[in-house]
């Protein structure tokens, strides 16, 4: 078991560290990959760095910053996906149909129209409260008799989302034309837009709770049994589940409001990862961590590139690929 | 030697007792079969005995301890349950489920070490469950799956195994064979067994003692023999039943007769 543990964590871990790699390698500014690395070992020596001054603002300072941002945010939610997955022992949750992306979109257009504009402090904020509220809606909906309903949750989740999706209209055609491309670009997700402060933040909540949410592996593998199959086998259900929604919930939050709503990471993640290792949750836990970081730093990564002189919502990117994987679920292993 | 004491319980939903002054005890090593028409209260009855409901009055122990206020993982060392159907929702493998019995018995962070494994294995070949330990539990069949939920049971060393209805979902030869089963690991194994079962006729051939219970109360309590009698169960069930004893075994055995019941021809 560890040492099945190690060689996943060892596995996963390096296919993130080569995806990360490669994606500093690429980008809009003409910078040869072969210069950075040989720039890498010879900086790494003491020698004469071959990289420009401009060259170098620009990878450590918007593609490095980058590229942790779309790891974090990735990490956060496929962790959030399996375990909503696992607590609501449903294989389509995900943290956004749970309604956190209505939520923070709300709060995040809110702040655009009232003018923040591009403030790095007020829009993440009244996203981050946006989500919270929309789940704690949701959360005191599902809550019946000290319980929390699986079912309920979900259809709670749907009715927030699209009352959240009412808001948004009614929002947008109260703006100008000026709002506009901030509040499409934020609604599509959007990766490049955090300071280096923020990120470390973003780092440092993902990094707390996720390891709350380690602790908790083998708890959820009884749960994904059954709430009562639990407790016989000696989990305070309650508990653990109050603790688990808390943790998942803080993490997307914070994601969703520093990188705007990037769908499907949350559901597509858990889903291959389980397909690949199996459902035990100790395995699967860090395994999609890394695999959700891998797969949104490729997704920006094609982002930045795939049209020359633009940049495509990374959102539009996942969407793409999770959609038909979405259907595929549906055909193939729903009953 | 007594290990579970059930006294005086008095429980409600609501406004109405489900349960009125059930008191009762079994014994070390037994097989104890709690019968009754629907919702006379047998289920619940379980579920307090697992403490997952709380009694308004009374109070059970198990092994001398009260179970009320006692935390769920130390619960979960003395008492296992084996439901009436498990299902999951992700693929778990049936050795995997086996050893989630460990669970009260591992810290929060610590793996399962050779000691978890071996107590696993000891339960798998005692329930025949060995072979199955790489397959998915949802491509088992309905015999084998409570077999391998029996099989986590005894992983969790156990003082008491309560059991609800294991064989509603299964085929004769499975229903004898699970509860042959159950009778030969209270025997061997000096593991307590409380059933809950509409089965009168099994519970009469491998309980040692059978409790009827009736609209939240006990009607009659003692071994087979004594307690499943026309008498009782023409009281507790309101139809008109032939008992005969099975010259085999000298046990009870109960037949649906149609003297007095109008049935449509």
């Amino acid at each position: 078991m560890k040492k099945r543990l190690l060689c996943i964590i060892l596995l996963f871990g390096s296919l993130f560290a080569a995806v990360a790699v490669l994606s500093v390698l690429v980008g809009a500014a003409p910078i040869s990959p072969c210069k950075i690395l040989w720039g890498l070992v010879r900086g790494w020596y003491g020698g004469v760095p071959l990289i420009a001054p401009h060259e170098k603002t620009i990878l450590l300072s918007i593609r490095v910053p980058r590229i942790i941002l779309a790891a974090t945010v990735g990490a956060a939610l496929s962790l959030s996906g399996v375990v909503f997955q696992a607590i609501l022992r449903n294989p389509l949750a995900e943290p956004f149909i749970l309604g956190m992306s209505g939520g923070a979109a709300v709060g995040a257009i809110a702040g655009i129209l009232i003018g923040f504009g591009t403030s790095s402090v007020a829009i993440p904020t009244l996203a981050f409260s946006g989500a919270f509220m929309a789940v704690a809606i949701v959360f005191v909906t599902g809550r019946r008799a000290e319980r929390f309903d699986a079912t309920t949750m979900l259809l709670a989740g749907v009715v927030v989302n699209a009352f959240c999706s009412a808001i948004i209209m009614f929002l947008i055609s109260l703006s100008g034309s000026a709002g506009l491309r901030g509040i499409t670009f934020w609604l599509m997700g959007n990766l490049g837009s955090a300071a280096g402060g923020e990120i470390a933040l973003a780092l440092l909540v993902l990094a707390v709770c996720a390891g709350v949410v380690f602790a908790l592996a083998r708890p959820l593998n009884l749960i994904v049994a059954g709430e009562e199959t639990a407790m016989h086998l000696g989990i305070d259900v309650e508990r653990t589940k109050i603790i688990l929604f808390t943790a998942t919930s803080l993490m997307t939050a914070v994601a969703v409001s520093y990188a705007g709503i990037i769908g499907f990471v949350g559901l597509v993640i858990p889903h291959m990862t389980r397909m690949l290792l199996g459902s035990d949750h100790r395995i699967v836990l860090p395994a999609s961590l890394f695999f959700g970081a891998a797969f949104l730093v490729a997704a920006d990564t094609v982002a930045r590139i795939a049209v020359p002189h633009a940049e495509l919502p990374v959102g539009v990117i996942t969407a793409f690929i999770g959609a038909p994987f979405f259907v595929y679920l549906l055909r193939t292993k729903v009953r | 030697m007594t290990l579970v004491n059930v006294n005086n319980v008095w429980f409600r939903y609501g406004i109405e007792w489900v349960l009125e002054d059930v008191s009762f005890s079994v014994g070390e090593g037994e097989f104890f079969g709690i019968i009754g028409p629907n919702g006379s209260g047998k289920t619940t009855l379980l579920r307090i005995i697992d403490g997952i409901l709380k009694p308004n009055e009374g109070s059970v122990a198990i092994d001398g301890t009260g179970t009320a206020g006692m935390k769920r993982s130390d619960l979960a060392r003395v008492v296992a349950v084996v439901p009436q159907e498990t299902q999951y929702v992700f693929p778990f493998t049936a050795g995997e489920i086996v050893m989630m019995g460990r669970s009260p018995h591992l810290g929060l962070l610590s793996f399962e070490g050779a000691n978890d494994f071996g107590i696993v294995e000891k339960a798998m070949r005692a329930t025949d469950t060995l072979p199955l330990a790489a397959r998915n539990f949802d491509e088992l069949s309905g015999g084998e799956r409570q077999r391998v939920i029996i099989a986590r049971a005894l992983a969790q060393e156990p003082k008491v195994i309560l059991l609800d209805e294991p064989t509603a979902h299964l085929d004769l030869r499975h229903q004898i064979a699970l509860t042959a089963l159950m009778r030969s690991l209270c025997r061997e194994r000096n593991v307590t067994a409380i059933a809950v079962t509409h089965d009168i006729n099994l519970a009469s051939l491998f309980c040692d003692r059978l409790m009827f219970l009736d609209g939240g109360k006990v009607r009659a309590l003692g071994p087979p023999r004594e307690v499943v009698t026309e008498t009782v169960l023409r009281e507790v069930y309101g139809v008109p039943v032939h008992v005969d004893v099975d010259i085999a075994t000298g046990l009870p055995r109960v037949m649906l007769t149609a003297r007095g019941l109008e049935v449509p021809r």
